[in-house]
């Protein structure tokens, strides 16, 4: 008897509806759209979460109007830190607090407006979006840092183009090139810091490296076609940085200068000098076909600009990243992204086929800071691969702040200094917040397509569509990676 | 001790319910939402103290009789979304309160309307009492909008310029120009629809 109540329980929650973003994987599309739709309705702590998730559903299926809609709610309360919910963002478990999204889903959802305005015609907006997603990607944490979020750039450049603002265009495209080269640029010339042995102390050569990490974003910021120079300009920022920082309190500085006393930072320095040289040789051996690549790409991102095309799209491709907690009380947020990158997307124009190369990835966004790959976040700080005894610190901190929750003495002692930092340290619990919008692709594909007036026939890694290319200006329109894939007649809003 | 802690605590979860409700608030002051780009009060103000300056500006009282003005959508420059309809509104409409008689403001919203209108009177379609060529612009007001942005993550910082200028439709000389500016230092930036 015991078995079948069992068994009639389990078969029971086995009927409960799959989450609304679960049910339209599986190919529930139009009910998990609906379903969707009404929690996007609800006024509450995920309102912005779930009218992502609409947009992105309404998308696919066709209903452009529906996801504007729903991304203006998302991306206008993604943006307010009003103190309405201050107090309650101090307390609590993660996942209770107000949903505002990791740097890399407001940059999506800013985009992906920007993309539906420029499609309308609404150009000046359009750009207003496409600035705002560059600004989230370069002001996510502490360290200052040009953004590395190509497409933003390279968008911005082909509104101001259509506005007939030609050096604006040119300087967009311009960062969004040097974008380019300083992804590849970073994981290369910080790869080959690590190979050059240095003098003095392990520690001390480590600390070097760090100070000489922490420099390079700003180093190709300066010359990120040339790394020799970047490579020069990031010890000149390495020791601007080690010589303000080590006069700040240990809270103001960089995660991972926290724990440095001021002999760390001297020897520090002083270890420098020894990776300097190496590091210099090993930036001028930076194989010339990777430059030759880049550069290649960067005449044809060029082309967009000075020969517009009549059509632009912007093609999603793969599953995005997704959240996961991880460490001893879940307290990192770990990134987790498709092992099988995309590749190239194959186009058929005209019966032609041919291959664009990717542009950009939020798997790429999200697992990156400033260019450098990041092992995981705690409390929305990065931890970077490249700092594994940072990491080590990092980890025992988040040790202690669960201790402290079981640890009686201590809260009833914080109480009796301060009744406030009592409640908030027995009420907060460390688990990162892995709510997230999990319908977003990996990668970002940018087609141009020089086609006269009418409608044309284009596959897209084997989807097929109708084009209207205007009769003058430019039509610029997203193409969805979720299914069915969007519009499947493209034309001006 | 215990009862305390726990009491605390049951204050602080509940500051966390919240009902929320609609209510009217006058635009001119600080919303519920706030950010760091424009808000109702700054467009109501940048706009008030604009069509002030215009209306009293050497080239609009020079001017014999009243000068014709096509107010043109004003231009976004900034990282924030601008309803440039409702910018443009309410320029046109202080400009028409503020300006006694010392300007007129063209409505070229409703041009199309304005010819068909002219073309039944002409036919004899519709009666008039009488006929008159359409007004033409004596000058262009332009508007733009930029920011120039900064953020650290937790704290964000926009400086916003909005420029103004009065252009000769004949000449294309700028008889006027002025730039309002304002910068805010808080939360991120917030979107205005």
């Amino acid at each position: 008897m015991r078995k079948v109540l069992l068994l009639t329980l389990v078969a029971f929650s086995c009927k409960k509806p799959l989450p609304p973003e679960q049910a339209y994987a599986v190919g529930q599309e139009q009910s998990a759209l609906e379903r969707q739709q009404a929690l996007a309705m609800e006024e509450g702590n995920e309102q912005a979460l779930h009218s992502l998730r609409l947009a992105s559903m309404a998308h696919a299926q066709g209903d452009t109007d529906l996801a504007e809609k729903a991304l203006r709610v998302a991306v206008a309360q993604m943006q307010d830190f009003t103190a309405e919910g201050e107090f309650r963002a101090m307390v609590g478990r993660e996942a209770k607090k107000e949903w505002k999204g990791e740097p890399y889903e407001k940059l999506g959802a800013f985009l992906d407006l920007g993309l539906l305005l420029h499609q309308r015609g609404d150009t000046d907006n359009a750009l207003a979006m496409y600035k705002s997603a560059v600004i989230s990607d370069a002001g996510s944490t502490e360290e200052r840092y040009r953004s590395d979020f190509v497409a933003g750039y390279v968008l911005q450049a082909l509104a101001y183009a259509t506005e007939r603002e030609q050096a604006n265009a040119q300087q967009a495209m311009g960062r969004g090139i040097d974008a380019l080269y300083a992804r590849e640029l970073t994981a290369m010339l910080s790869d080959a810091l690590s190979g050059i042995p240095g003098e003095g102390h392990h520690d001390d050569v480590q600390n070097a490296r760090v100070l000489l990490r922490t420099g390079l974003p700003a180093g190709l910021t300066v010359a990120a076609r040339d790394p020799v120079e970047a490579v020069r300009a990031a010890r000149s920022q390495a020791t601007d940085i080690a010589n303000v920082h080590r006069n700040l309190p240990r809270k103001e500085r960089l995660p991972e200068l926290q724990r440095w006393s001021d002999k760390d930072f001297e020897k520090a320095l002083q270890a420098m000098e020894s990776l300097a040289a190496g590091w210099s040789e090993a930036a001028a051996e930076v194989p010339p076909e990777v430059l030759d690549r880049l550069a290649a790409r960067a005449i044809d991102l060029e082309r967009v600009i000075e020969e517009p095309p009549s059509v632009v799209l912007v093609v999603e491709r793969g599953k995005g990243p997704r959240k996961v907690q991880s460490g001893q009380y879940g307290e990192l947020l770990q990134i987790r992204t498709s092992r099988t990158p995309q590749g190239p997307l194959p186009i058929v124009v005209g019966g032609a086929p041919d291959q664009i190369d990717p542009l950009d990835s939020y798997s790429y966004q999200a697992t990156t800071r400033g260019s450098r790959a990041v092992d995981s976040f705690l409390r929305g700080k990065a931890v970077y691969k490249d700092t594994s005894f940072a990491t080590a610190w990092i980890l025992a901190e988040a040790g202690d702040i669960a201790h402290m929750t079981d640890n009686q003495n201590l809260a009833l002692a914080l109480y009796l200094v301060s009744a406030g930092v009592f409640v908030t340290g027995a009420l907060t619990t460390p688990e990162a917040d892995i709510r997230q919008w999990g319908l977003l692709p990996d990668q970002l594909y940018l087609v141009p397509l020089w086609l006269e007036p009418g409608e044309h026939e284009v596959g897209l890694a084997g989807r097929s569509y109708t084009v209207v290319a205007p009769p003058s200006g430019q039509l610029v329109a997203l193409v969805p990676a979720l299914s069915p894939g969007g519009p499947s007649r493209i034309e001006a809003r | 001790m215990r009862i305390v802690i726990v009491l605390a605590a049951l204050f602080v979860a509940g500051c966390g319910v919240k009902t929320k409700k609609t209510t009217y608030v006058d635009p001119d002051a600080y919303g519920a939402v706030e950010g760091t780009g424009m808000e109702s009060r700054d467009i109501r103000a940048v706009a008030q103290e604009m069509s002030r300056e215009l209306v009293g500006a050497p080239v609009i009282t020079a001017f014999e009789g009243a000068p014709r003005i096509a107010v043109e959508p004003v231009n976004n420059r900034s990282r924030f979304l601008i309803d440039q309809d409702i910018f443009t509104t309410l320029i046109t409409d202080l400009l028409v309160q503020n300006a006694a008689g010392k300007l007129a403001v063209l409505n070229r919203e409703i041009t199309q309307q304005i010819l068909a209108e002219r073309e039944l009177k002409r036919s004899g379609q519709a009666d008039a009492a009488k006929l008159t060529s359409i007004a033409g612009a004596d000058y262009f007001l332009t508007g733009e909008v930029r920011s120039l942005s900064s953020s650290d993550g937790q704290t964000q910082a926009d400086y916003v310029v909005i420029r103004f200028q009065l252009t000769d439709a004949e000449t294309g000389i700028v008889g006027w120009s002025n730039s309002y500016e304002m910068k805010k230092e808080g939360s991120w930036g917030v979107m205005y629809q």
